[in-house]
């Protein structure tokens, strides 16, 4: 399922990933697993985090995926930015890592302003 | 032209009489100070603006953004270290002026991220390569690079508009 082209103020309902109280967010493509399964490892389940101010960083990794950065929100409300990037000298011959990784202090403060912030919040039920 | 018409009104006989005459041209001084006033206060407005030389490349609304726009908590120093040498920056502010600079002389399109669904605003300066990305608000900088291919990378960005 593709989220409708981000924010559309003028619908009447929200999409149905945006629900409050959803499992998580619907992401696209190959990345969406690999995302999924480097937040767990940092001890977020699925369902306990929204990604939000993802962004493409133009650098074609070795696995496929091309380079991301963002934004995460969890269910207890803290924020992490982080970086997706490639670790050759993991075992197997490589793999995707979080390679960046840090915590927002006060982030109901820093992204107040955020649309995309926002949008994280209702869809993990915060707002 | 006020000043046309009030010398022509003043320069026919009879239009003033002789004990008003004088006021000619101490009107036509006042007008020539105000309109030299009103000039200067254009200039001064002009000038106010950091980079507004630069602006008269772009858009209003792209100088407004090259202005505003922030990067979120951390982004700038992690983009510095990831992207800062592709383009030569010795430091995190030149990187993030590269970022603006960009925004003000790149061609603007729309694209929507891959992986998250979420519209961005794009601008692409073809002739030094450079690529800024900010949020469809225009009030975050998402990234700043260049791209490996160039504008074949811009173009091939999901529901890219870029021409």
């Amino acid at each position: 399922m593709t989220r409708p082209g981000g924010e559309q103020a003028a619908s009447p309902a929200p999409p149905e990933d945006e629900t409050p109280g959803a499992a998580g967010p619907v992401l696209s493509g190959p990345a969406g697993p690999v995302l999924a399964r480097l937040f767990a490892a940092r001890g977020l389940p699925a369902g306990a985090w929204w990604p939000f101010l993802v962004q493409e960083e133009g650098k074609a990794l070795p696995g496929g995926l091309e380079s991301l950065s963002g934004f995460v929100l969890t269910r207890a409300g803290d924020v992490y930015g982080w970086w997706l990037d490639w670790d050759a000298g993991a075992p197997g011959g490589g793999d995707y890592v979080f390679d960046r990784w840090w915590p927002v202090a006060r982030p109901g403060r820093a992204f107040a302003t955020d649309a995309e912030y926002r949008r994280a919040r209702r869809g993990l039920g915060l707002a | 032209m006020t000043v046309t018409v009030l010398s022509r009104r003043w320069a026919r006989p009879g239009g003033v009489t002789g004990r008003w005459r004088w006021l000619a041209p101490a009107a036509l001084a006042a007008l020539a100070v105000l309109a030299a006033l009103g000039l200067a206060g254009c200039d001064a407005t002009r000038a106010a603006p950091p980079g507004a030389a630069e602006a008269a490349a772009g858009s209003p609304e792209a100088a407004r953004v090259a202005r505003d726009a922030t990067w979120s908590p951390g982004q700038l120093q992690a983009h510095f270290a990831k992207h800062g040498r592709e383009g030569g920056h010795a430091t995190a502010q030149a990187y993030d002026a590269s970022a603006r600079e960009t925004i003000r002389s790149g061609r603007e399109f729309g694209y929507v991220d891959r992986t998250a669904h979420a519209r961005r605003r794009g601008y692409y300066d073809p002739p030094t390569n450079r690529f800024t990305s900010v949020t469809e608000d225009g009030k975050r900088i998402t990234t700043h690079f260049q791209p490996d291919t160039g504008e074949r990378y811009v173009r091939g960005l999901v529901e890219s508009t870029y021409r």
